[in-house]
């Protein structure tokens, strides 16, 4: 009677192992493919960046961004030489006003030198 | 004995399963920490390629708003400069018409002879010794020939001093050059001569007075 419990013991206690090691198997393959899909996951990345910074160098995607920065600056371009315009009309007002008294500067200067 | 057999058997297969279970999960924890850490690391990798993306765009589109700003900036910038150059150029244009008037002016016969007078004892205080040859242009030639005297008196010249005119006209606007007698020295005192001289030391002042600097 005794043996045969002992016999019973010793066969579980067998199983018993088998599964754990299959236990240990199954936790060591859980972590492999979490690294493995971590891996893969930082290698997309890694392509798609490299991807993106390509096509911007290129200028795939400038050209839009460029044509519509152009149309800005040519706006603030014309802003400024309108801006100048005024200025040169300003300058040409303030010579009519004192253009007299300059050249009677001048010849003053002229003669007395 | 039976009964001790299975209680046995019944707290080692439970054993076994709390086991396997703390293991499985243990290596679920360790799996979810490794895929946290490398959705961070994605999502450091993205947010970089982005930084660095949004570099790129930024710098090349400055690079085309500095160039077509910047052209049209200088090019007006050029355009009111010369302006100015030339608001003040046309000044001293100008300023060499009045004098040519004054000189050929009826009206103002005697006050251009006076200043003739002056450029004339400039150019002796100058030159100095006795005797000097004075060159104009045909018409203050004729002038100075016809008023001599009138100048030598004006003038208060000692004796011995004496003043001849060329018969070589000069194309000048007015004033005169004036020799000594061996024809060794020569003092300028054109109108063009003195507006060369007088030029470069106003052409701020004529600005300032223009408004235009």
């Amino acid at each position: 009677m005794i043996l045969m419990a002992t016999k019973s013991l010793i066969t579980i206690s067998e199983r018993l192992d088998e599964f754990l090691a299959e236990a240990e198997t199954e936790a060591d393959k859980i972590v492999i493919e979490a690294k493995a899909n971590a891996a893969k996951c930082i290698a997309e990345a890694k392509t798609e960046a490299e991807k993106m910074r390509l096509q911007v160098e290129r200028g795939e995607v400038l050209k839009k961004a460029i044509q519509e920065e152009e149309r800005k600056a040519k706006q603030i371009a014309e802003e400024k030489v309108k801006d100048f315009s005024g200025k040169i009309e300003t300058m040409n007002n303030a010579y009519q006003k004192n253009k007299e008294k300059a050249i009677q500067l001048v010849v003053k200067a002229v003669l007395s030198e | 004995m039976s009964g001790n057999t299975t209680k046995i058997e019944v707290d080692l297969i439970q054993s076994i399963v709390d086991k396997r279970n703390r293991m499985l999960s243990a290596s679920k924890e360790q799996a979810e920490q490794v895929t946290q850490a490398s959705k961070k690391e994605c999502g450091k990798i993205k947010a970089e390629a982005e930084r660095q993306v949004k570099t790129i765009i930024d710098s090349r589109l400055k690079g085309v708003r500095e160039r077509i700003v910047g052209e049209a900036e200088m090019q007006a910038r050029h355009k009111l400069l010369a302006t100015r150059d030339n608001l003040i150029s046309s000044i001293f244009d100008d300023a060499i018409l009045e004098l040519s008037n004054l000189a050929s002016s009826n009206e103002r016969e005697e006050e251009y002879l006076n200043i003739l007078t002056k450029l004339i004892g400039e150019g002796i205080d100058e030159i100095g010794g006795e005797s000097f040859i004075i060159l104009a242009n045909s018409r203050d030639i004729t002038r100075i020939k016809n008023q001599l005297i009138k100048i030598e008196k004006e003038l208060k010249l000692k004796s011995g001093i004496k003043l001849g005119v060329s018969n070589e006209p000069l194309n000048v606007v007015g004033g005169i050059i004036l020799e000594n007698g061996d024809r060794t020295m020569m003092f300028y005192n054109t109108f063009e001569s003195r507006m060369a001289k007088v030029r470069h030391g106003i052409r701020t002042k004529v600005g300032e007075l223009l408004e235009v600097v």
